[in-house]
């Protein structure tokens, strides 16, 4: 062999070949068009190995974690197990470790849309030990912190949110990462709802959804104004409550179902509730299930079976109640919980079981569910 | 490496890839005075790292988390660095190529620390020039 083919060993050519934008969108959604379950080798090999495909992919798979994250999952779990195979060798310098450490986020982030507390973690560390080889390491961490944040904040450690949510929120801005900015202060602004400064909460969320880099994100404004909303109807101000909620509701016409739609029917159920209009709050409560229920959320589901329950007391409808009750149980039942939240299960449980609902009991479980919802 | 030549060009991320591709061009001579002269990569190897550094650079880009192309080129920089190290420690290893004492200290150095001497000289590039942001 001469020294030239040596010299010219080293640097895979075939790698270096790029593909337009527009182009790699067009394979990736042929990629994502193939069911998983009918994937050979052979495809994965003839996509995967394109480094311009992937980042397309990344990018198709986030737009749609929220919208359909038992997909999601399964996509970025089974790309993630491709390149992370021994003997991979994708892109240039540091890209396989970056496609690493997205698709684990993403399956992180639809692991925790779907209450699977535990995996989530485990691939929120993968994805920190994909981001921690890459040239620029900061922005994919500072995502995985996010992410972690937030799982805290559905595990009820809200102290500790709000603690270390201002520092992620200085690293997003010092990145000028403004939407994910954003996120860190509407998370920071429902954990100070969940510790009941209502106030503050309100002054931290005011005008953040007219925030102009928010403008190509319709959910996340939507979301931010349904949780305004909601505090306002906690504080009170209804009417206030209602201005918010029809400027998120304009947001998400003709848009697909979501958890920031759901969310919105929600906070408007509430309100309605807190009005004393027991009848529309169940009619605002089903329509959220149903939305959750269609995004395969089996947490928020059961969060909402349990305000429904609540409602359906006040409306003295207690056979009802329990059905409502009985439906959610089993779902509550593998959701790791805080002991309260485990005592309260049981005394609603039997309290069920004696057809006589212990009303404080449901509002407690409730509560403890809420910050998963 | 002609960027101009190119078929992206054409695409939809034309303004995009056209601002990834100016500050590539900006910062060739640097590069290639970083692969040629101090790690002592020939004139046509060079080349064909350049080419794979611009492929690299243009994904990089694209990165969540990366506000503009201008501020991106420290990390294009130790990408360069790391990428002619790998190389010329490839080829010391497989005895196609002789070391002096120069280039053995800096394939010693780590391409982070390399790469911040150029950063500084990119700095002074951006001093002198002020319509640059």
């Amino acid at each position: 062999m001469s020294h030239s083919a040596k010299i010219l060993a080293f640097p895979a050519r075939a790698l270096a070949a790029s593909l337009s934008p527009r182009d790699a969108e067009l394979h990736a959604r042929d990629f994502l068009a193939i069911p998983v379950d009918e994937r050979t080798d052979a495809d994965r090999e003839s996509f995967l190995s394109s480094p311009d495909v992937l980042l397309s992919i990344c990018s198709l798979l986030k737009r749609n974690r929220d919208l359909a994250p038992a997909a999601v999952l399964k996509e970025a779990e089974s790309i993630y197990r491709w390149i992370s195979r021994p003997g991979c060798d994708l892109g240039l310098f540091d890209e396989r470790d970056y496609f690493l450490g997205e698709t684990a986020l993403v399956a992180g982030g639809a692991s925790r849309w779907l209450g699977k507390r535990e995996e989530a973690f485990l691939w929120l560390d993968r994805a920190e030990a994909g981001f921690r080889h890459t040239m620029n390491p900061a922005p994919g961490l500072a995502n995985v912190a996010y992410a972690r944040l937030a799982l805290r904040f559905e595990m009820g450690r809200h102290q500790d949110v709000l603690e270390l949510m201002p520092s992620l929120e200085a690293s997003f801005t010092k990145l000028r990462m403004d939407v994910e900015a954003a996120k860190c202060r509407l998370l920071q602004a429902m954990t100070l709802k969940m510790t009941g400064e209502h106030s503050e909460a309100i002054e931290l969320l005011g005008g953040v959804h007219r925030n102009p880099s928010l403008s190509s994100d319709p959910f996340l404004r939507a979301k931010i104004l349904a949780e305004l909303g909601d505090l306002h109807q906690l504080q009170g101000q209804f009417g206030l409550a209602m201005a918010a909620f029809q400027e998120a509701s304009q947001l998400l016409q003709d848009k697909e179902p979501s958890p920031a739609r759901a969310d919105l029917k929600l906070c408007v159920g509430a309100t309605y509730k807190a009005l004393g209009s027991f009848g529309a709050a169940k009619e605002a409560y089903r329509a959220a299930q149903q939305e959750y229920s269609a995004l395969e959320m089996p947490g928020p589901v059961a969060y909402t079976r349990l305000l429904i329950a609540e409602t359906l007391l006040e409306m003295n409808c207690d056979r009802e109640a329990e059905w409502e009750i009985l439906a959610a149980l089993p779902t509550i039942d593998d959701i790791k919980m805080v002991p309260e939240g485990l005592a309260a299960m049981a005394l609603l449980r039997e309290s069920v079981r004696k057809r006589n609902t212990d009303t404080s009991a449901l509002k407690q479980l409730r509560v403890q569910l809420q910050a998963t919802s | 490496m002609d960027a101009a030549d190119d078929p992206r060009a054409t695409g939809a991320d034309d303004a995009f890839e056209r601002e990834v591709r100016t500050v590539f061009q900006d910062t060739l001579g640097l590069i290639h005075i970083a692969l040629v002269t101090h790690y002592q990569l020939g004139e046509s190897e060079a080349l064909e790292l350049e080419k794979d550094l611009y492929v690299w650079f243009l994904r990089f880009c694209y990165r969540p988390g990366n506000s503009s192309a201008r501020e991106a080129r420290p990390f294009l920089l130790v990408a360069c660095c790391q990428f002619a190290r790998e190389y010329q420690k490839y080829l010391l290893g497989s005895g196609v190529r002789s070391s002096d004492e120069k280039l053995r200290r800096l394939l010693e150095r780590e391409p982070l620390d390399v790469a911040r001497d150029f950063s500084r000289s990119l700095e002074l590039l951006s001093f002198r020039s002020p319509n640059e942001s």
